[in-house]
Order: C-alpha cells, then structure tokens, then sequence
C-alpha cells in the first residue's frame, strides 16, 4: 500500500472515532436550549478541562506554535506567558458567574451583561462582534484542516475537499448533540493532542540535533537573537520589549472572557469542577512547551521554510526524518484535532450567540424553546456554510482581522470586572466605555495599518491596549454623571 | 425575610486577595520591565535557555500557588461545615 494512502486511511479512522463520540455523547442532553447550549449545566471536571485546553491551543498553537519559534524564536514563549496568568480570572469571578446563570437562566455571556446592566444594546452589539470575531477564528481552523490534508496526501486531496471532510465530520455532531458533542470530542482529541506533541517535541529535536540540549547549543551558537527574549518580529529583526509585553497582556486579558469560552462557565456541573478546571489549566499549557520544540528543531535543519507555519508538516513529512506513515497519519489526525476542537466550540457558540443575544434581543420572547434550539442548529449551518466559503478564497489574509478582534475582545475584560466589583458603574458608562475601548482599538489599528500614526509613537504596543485604557476613562466619567441602576438590582451582582 | 445564601459569596479574606496579588506580580514578573533582565540565553537549565525556563517556572508557580489556595479552601468550607469544628 502507498504510504500516502496509509497516512489518508489513519486520518479518516480519527475522523470516524471523533464522529462517533460526538454523536453518542448528545444522547444523555435534554431537549432543550438548556441542553443543547449548556449541556444542563451538567459537565464534569475532565470533560470541562479538556473543553478548555483543546479549544484554546488550536490549530494556532498546532501550526503557529511550530510556527513562531521556527521563524521568531524567543518571542513564541509570550503564548505560554499569557497561557500562566490567562484563566486565573475564573478562579474568582467563574463561581458567580456560573451561580447567577443558575438563578437566572442564562446560557451565553452577553446575557450576564444584559441582565447586570439592564440594557438591550450592550448584548446587541456583543452578539454581532462576536460573530464577527468568530468567523475569522473559524475560517483558520478550516483552512488549517485543508492544509494539513493537502500536505500529507501529497497534494492527492485538494484544500477544499480536506475542509470540507474535517469540517461535515464538525457539522455534524455539533449539529447532533450540541455542548455535549464539543465536550466529548474535545476530550478525545485533547488527549490525542498531548501525546502527540511530547511524542514529536522529544523526538525531533532527538533525531535532527541528538537532543533537546544540543539543539539549542546550535542555536546559540548560529542565531542567538532567538533565543534571546522578545525574539525577533514578523520582519526578522529583534521584537520591541512593548510589543512583546503587550501580547501577553492583551491575550491575558482577552483570554478569560471570549465569549465562547466564557459561556463555558454555564456548563459546569458545580462550582468545585469550575475551579478546578482553572486549577488544573496550567498542566494543558504546559503541552506547548514539546510543540515549541518541534519548530526549534527546524530551525537550523529545515531553513527558509515558507510560510514559517508549513514548519511542522514539512518536517514530519520529510525524508529526512523518516517516519512510518501510520505515525505520520496520527500527526495529521492531531493537526485536525487541534483545528476542529476550536471549531466546533466557535461553531456551537456562534449559533448559540446570534440566537440568543441578537435575535433574542431584537425580538424578545418570540421564539420558544423548541424554536430557538431549531434556529440555532441553522445558524451553526449557516456560520459554518460562510466560514467555509470565505475558506476558499486565496490569499485572504485573516490573520489581521483575529488580531484586530482581540484587541475588542479583551475590551469586555473591564466590563467583567466593574460588573462584579463596581456598585457604581451605569448602563450608559458600560456602554460607552465599551464602545470607546472598541472604537480606539479599532481605528488606532487602522491608523497603525495606514502608516497615519508610526508604530514607534505606540511604542509598539497593541491598540487594545490603549482602548483598554480609554475604556476604563469613559466608563468612570460617564457612570458619575449618568442615573445608577437601582441598588437592589446591582445587590444581586455586587457584594457588599 | 429569609433571604437564601449566595452559592458564592465573593472571597475577600486576607488568602484570596494575597492570591490575587500574587498573580498580578505574576503577570508584571512576565513582562517589561521584570521579564528582559531574565531572557537570555545563560545560564541554561533542564536543556532550556534561561529565557524559556524562565517562563515554564511561571507557568508551574501559577498552577503550584492556586492548587494550594484551591485546597486551603476546601479544608476550610469542611472546617466551617463541621458543627463541631470553629467557623470562624
């Protein structure tokens, strides 16, 4: 048999495992919203955990992560710098949030602000951004299971046929069983991906350079930049310390109030599990240590490799290395576990968001139960036929938008804070502080981008960052000129 | 009236907001201006440059410290459950 057949046989083997978890898993949800949504509040801590890690360290930590210490050594560790202090946010406000969605019935973030600030334009205007971060986010993982296709089939499955076989297989289940199939399947491909990334990471750097040590010795020796913290940029040259310090900053931010991980929050099954699931975080991090690694090894083995996030493919697929095919096969299935645990997660919360906070925002009450769970499956159709679509266009750089929409992201992490800590704050100063924090992130980007300001005006640091802090400036402003909300009402939020 | 408990009342005893602290001086030790004085290349360790032990030492502290905190937690909700244990 050709080894590419072998390698396109175990992929296809994954994919059917995966298929089959995911729909056996949807079997023991509810009928209901509650269900479909927040798995009736009902997940566990290993299901939880591995829901968190597989869909955080995505096809970006999968391919980018490679990616980034091949061509900008040092300044690859900022994703495990932001992924130490990322989740810690939930330790102290997950409780909360996960017994008010009790009490109250929500099932999405933008919900929880909805209620806090008794407003219908702050949900609104959450739903549609989300959905427009999402889309970009989704359009990369689909990309990346095309690719991954491509590259170890020899060019035999073109890129839109290996999207379109990862993502039907997604569709599908997350189609079927909801929170429960992204659950079950995540915990598969979780483990799938961890074994896979110390097997790799300990064994390339030990087959190119005879060890994990001598390799950086060659490193050290040829390009000490690398390993030199920031490392070097996009452009070759070294990284700003601002640059690098506001990655972390901005990712650490963001990180905890995504809105699809957020409305993760909801599914705990007790406030226990929730914690430690933040508690145990930190260990999935630690799985990008290996694959840091694998795009070390490369460096000085494999040189100019194009684009840098090619990095991992090439090498595994190599003659030089050598690799049975049933082993290169399982690093294809890990590469699509990597892309489709973040997919179905922004799939499921994408149908779940337009539904819920835009639709139910525009139009309340006028979709039952049953009708909600039907118009969210179409939605998860709809977003996933798009996404796919946008998938096919060449060289549509999306990358730019997913960092443009961290930078708004991380602009709802005061909005958490305030909405638990803060009695004072107003409907109108979070929405304003909200919409000023967005707009500065926005158009500093843009200005960035159109060489209308210079990035050393910046000092290199991310606009959301600024926007985080025009943010929290309006906020206060406006909430001391504008009507508190009754204090009754914020008793239920803010203690004491 | 008998207002029910909160599940979760907001912890603000003297551990949580130390624990709190403690994760802000984290994020400050990983970035400017705390962070460059450490990211070089020497002295290595377990294989790694400095630069990257550095961080994984982070990234450990981070789980190590609210492990400890999760678990001095627990110990006390079973201390304050126990009707003959002191609820403080």
């Amino acid at each position: 048999m050709p080894a590419w057949l072998i390698v396109f046989l175990v992929t296809i083997g994954y994919l059917l495992a995966s298929l089959a978890i995911g729909l056996a898993s949807g079997r023991h949800a509810s009928d209901s919203t509650e269900g479909y949504v927040a798995g009736d509040r009902s997940l566990n801590f290993l299901v939880l955990y591995f829901i968190m890690g597989a869909s955080v360290f995505s096809a970006f930590a999968f391919l980018g992560g490679p990616g980034w210490s091949y061509s900008r050594g040092a300044a690859a560790f900022y994703i495990l710098a932001y992924a130490s202090v990322g989740l810690v946010p939930w330790y102290f406000f997950g409780p909360r949030v996960a017994a008010l969605g009790r009490r109250f019935g929500y099932v999405t973030q933008a919900e929880l602000f909805a209620h806090r600030f008794d407003s219908r334009a702050i949900p609104a205007i959450l739903a549609v951004l989300s959905v427009f971060a999402f889309v970009p986010y989704l359009v990369i993982q689909m990309k990346g299971a095309g690719y991954v296709f491509n590259v170890v089939t020899e060019g035999r499955v073109p890129q839109w046929a290996g999207s379109a076989i990862a993502y039907g297989v997604v569709l599908v289940y997350v189609f079927r069983s909801g929170v429960l199939g992204v659950g079950w399947t995540n915990t598969f491909q979780g483990m799938f991906m961890m074994v896979l990334a110390w097997g790799l990471g300990l064994y390339l750097p030990a087959k190119l350079h005879g060890g994990v040590g001598p390799m950086f010795d060659a490193i050290a020796a040829g390009l000490p930049d690398m390993l030199r913290g920031p490392g070097l940029g996009a452009d070759g040259q070294p990284w700003s310390w601002g640059a690098y310090s506001s990655s972390v900053a901005i990712s650490a931010f963001g990180f905890s109030v995504w809105p699809h991980y957020f409305m993760k929050i909801y599914t705990a099954r007790d406030v226990d599990t929730l914690k430690r699931t933040v508690v145990y975080y930190p260990t999935f991090a630690l799985f990008l240590v290996p694959i840091l690694f694998i795009g070390f090894s490369g460096v000085l083995a494999f040189p100019g490799v194009e684009p840098a996030d090619a990095i991992l493919p090439t090498i595994v697929t190599s003659a030089l290395i050598g690799l049975p095919p049933v082993i290169v096969g399982l690093f294809c299935a890990g590469a699509l576990a990597a892309s489709m645990s973040t997919g179905d997660a922004l799939l499921h919360a994408a149908g779940s968001v337009a539904v819920r906070d835009f639709w139910g925002n525009l139009r309340p009450g006028a979709l039952d139960d049953a009708a909600q769970r039907r118009w969210i499956r179409l939605m998860v159709i709809l977003v996933g036929a798009a996404s796919y679509g946008l998938a096919l266009i060449p060289g549509l750089s999306l990358v730019e938008l997913l960092l443009l929409s961290y930078g708004f992201i991380a602009q709802l992490f005061p909005l958490t804070v305030v909405t638990f800590l803060w009695r004072g704050v107003t409907r109108a100063g979070a929405l304003w502080g909200l919409v000023a924090g967005g707009g500065i992130a926005f158009f500093l980007d843009l200005a960035l981008r159109l060489d209308l300001v210079s990035a050393a005006a910046t000092a290199g640091v991310h606009p959301g960052i600024y926007g985080m802090v025009g943010n929290v400036i309006v906020m206060i402003a406006v909430s001391r000129h504008t009507a508190r909300l009754a204090p009754a009402h914020v008793a239920e939020f803010v203690d004491r | 009236m008998d207002e029910p408990r909160r599940a979760t009342p907001p912890d603000r005893n003297p551990v949580a907001i130390a624990v709190a602290v403690f994760y802000v001086l984290l994020f400050a030790a990983l970035v400017w201006p705390i962070y460059p004085r450490f990211a070089t290349i020497e002295p290595r360790v377990l294989a790694m440059p400095f630069s990257l032990f550095y961080v994984v030492v982070g990234l450990l502290f981070s789980f190590f410290v609210l492990f400890g905190y999760y678990l001095w937690e627990r110990k006390r909700e079973t201390v304050d459950r126990d009707p003959n244990g002191s609820s403080g």
